[in-house]
């Protein structure tokens, strides 16, 4: 069913790109990259930022884009281009990123943020998640070379365990336990990022 | 840590390789074990973080590849048959005209073409309801993020009888004056903001007194407040201003 409503879209927005954010295709993403970072880097720049900021924002959009299409957030009722949603999302994040500065400025608020403990103890626990989450992205800059390139071949180029095994000349089991020991690496790492911060 | 034959299991189930009854019987196990139902959880933000990790080194190089030719592409292009002989001719044409410009002394439109260059509409607030009075500024403050200056002048100007010292309000008004061009009205809001020094606009108000100053051709009470404030451009602007 649901690869029904990917064709549906790709059709409709003749979105060659969709694909290409689904199978992590790198070289269609880096077209991507290149025709729409000079548009969002405009606006930004013609709205108190420069570059850098632009890169920034323009790489957390394209971050946002790539999860939404992955996790089927996006369908063809939502979305008309990638391009322009790709191009809104950057507009909103550099939005609240000058309103989070402005809001210093802020001077009478006479509302008073209720907050229930339910409600408390979940954002907690996503919190929580989301810092485990961003410890594991991190430790994996420090993983050793070949765990990196190991895990990209599974995890991001879907390669399959034989298809690596025939690439390293190795047995299907070697690979799968080669890569279990690879994902114990880098869980330590991240504990050990935890603990360190 | 995960024994490697869960690890396998789990992300078997994740990967939709299990067969049916298999597949059952997993989520049944996971319904009541709690333990399982994290390892689950834990499984998949591995896959998750490593494809988000990879991918962030990837939209690195992309940037690297083209950070070279932004520049470039982000002025403007140039017209394919403007070669640089015409280039250079305009140039100086562009160049003698300013210079003309400037000695017979129209100063005012000196400045008005600075203000041009550096003038951008402050953001504005967040617009949070509170009050019957803050419903009426944050609704004036809607209008004007949505570049609709009048309606937003209507609104503060309404306002402003009754706070006539509110700096918040003084300041937007100003700057909603000075958004659609209107300096002379701006100046005065603005000023009372940059005199009052408690504000916590008064930095920004420096700024744009300064370019509300420029844009009417007062050259030198411009650059007496653009010199007090901390924005950014100040020394590439009075550079041009000389």
């Amino acid at each position: 069913m649901f690869r029904g409503r990917v064709s549906k879209f790709a059709e409709k927005t003749g979105d060659r790109f969709y694909q290409a954010f689904k199978e992590n295709n790198t070289t269609e993403m880096e077209i991507f990259y290149r025709e729409n970072f000079p548009k969002v880097a405009r606006y930004i720049r013609a709205n108190n930022g420069d570059l850098e900021n632009a890169k920034d924002i323009f790489q957390e959009a394209f971050l946002t884009v790539w999860q939404n299409i992955k996790m089927n957030k996006i369908n063809a009722e939502t979305v008309i281009s990638l391009e322009a949603y790709l191009y809104k999302i950057s507009k909103n994040k550099w939005l609240d990123h000058l309103r989070s500065l402005e809001s210093r400025k802020i001077i009478y608020v006479d509302e008073i943020v209720d907050t229930d403990s339910e409600n408390e103890n979940l954002h907690q626990k996503k919190e929580l998640d989301e810092l485990k989450y961003q410890k594991l992205e991190k430790g994996f800059k420090y993983l050793g070379k070949g765990c990196r390139i190991l895990l990209e071949k599974f995890y991001f180029n879907k390669m399959s365990l034989r298809e690596i095994a025939i690439e390293y000349n190795w047995t299907e089991n070697t690979a799968k336990n080669n890569k279990y020991r690879c994902l114990q690496q880098l869980k330590k790492l991240a504990l050990k990022n935890s603990e360190e911060l | 840590m995960i024994a490697q034959e869960d690890f396998e299991r789990i992300e078997a189930y994740l990967e939709n390789r299990l067969s049916k009854d298999e597949k059952i019987t997993f989520q049944n196990e996971m319904k009541v074990n709690v333990k399982l139902k994290d390892a689950v959880e834990e499984v998949r933000n591995l896959g998750w973080a490593v494809q988000k990790a990879v991918l962030k080194e990837k939209l690195a190089t992309f940037h690297q590849a083209i950070e070279n030719e932004l520049e470039s592409s982000l002025t403007i292009r140039r017209h394919p048959l403007l070669n640089f002989k015409w280039a250079v001719a305009a140039s100086v044409l562009i160049i003698v005209g300013i210079s003309i410009v400037w000695y017979v002394s129209e100063k005012p439109k000196h400045g008005e073409a600075i203000f041009e260059k550096y003038f951008v509409p402050d953001p504005g607030l967040m617009t949070a309801m509170g009050s019957t009075q803050d419903y009426l500024f944050h609704k004036a403050m809607l209008d004007y993020k949505l570049g609709n200056y009048d309606a937003a002048i209507k609104g503060w100007e309404s306002l402003i009888g009754v706070r006539s010292e509110n700096d918040s309000i003084n300041y937007f008004l100003g700057s909603a004056y000075l958004a659609k061009g209107d300096a002379n009205n701006a100046i005065p809001h603005i000023e009372k903001v940059a005199s009052d020094s408690l504000s916590n606009f008064k930095s920004s108000a420096y700024w744009y007194l300064g370019l509300a100053y420029l844009k009417i051709g007062n050259i030198s009470k411009a650059e007496l407040w653009i010199n007090k404030s901390d924005n950014k451009n100040v020394t590439e602007l009075l550079k041009e201003l000389y």
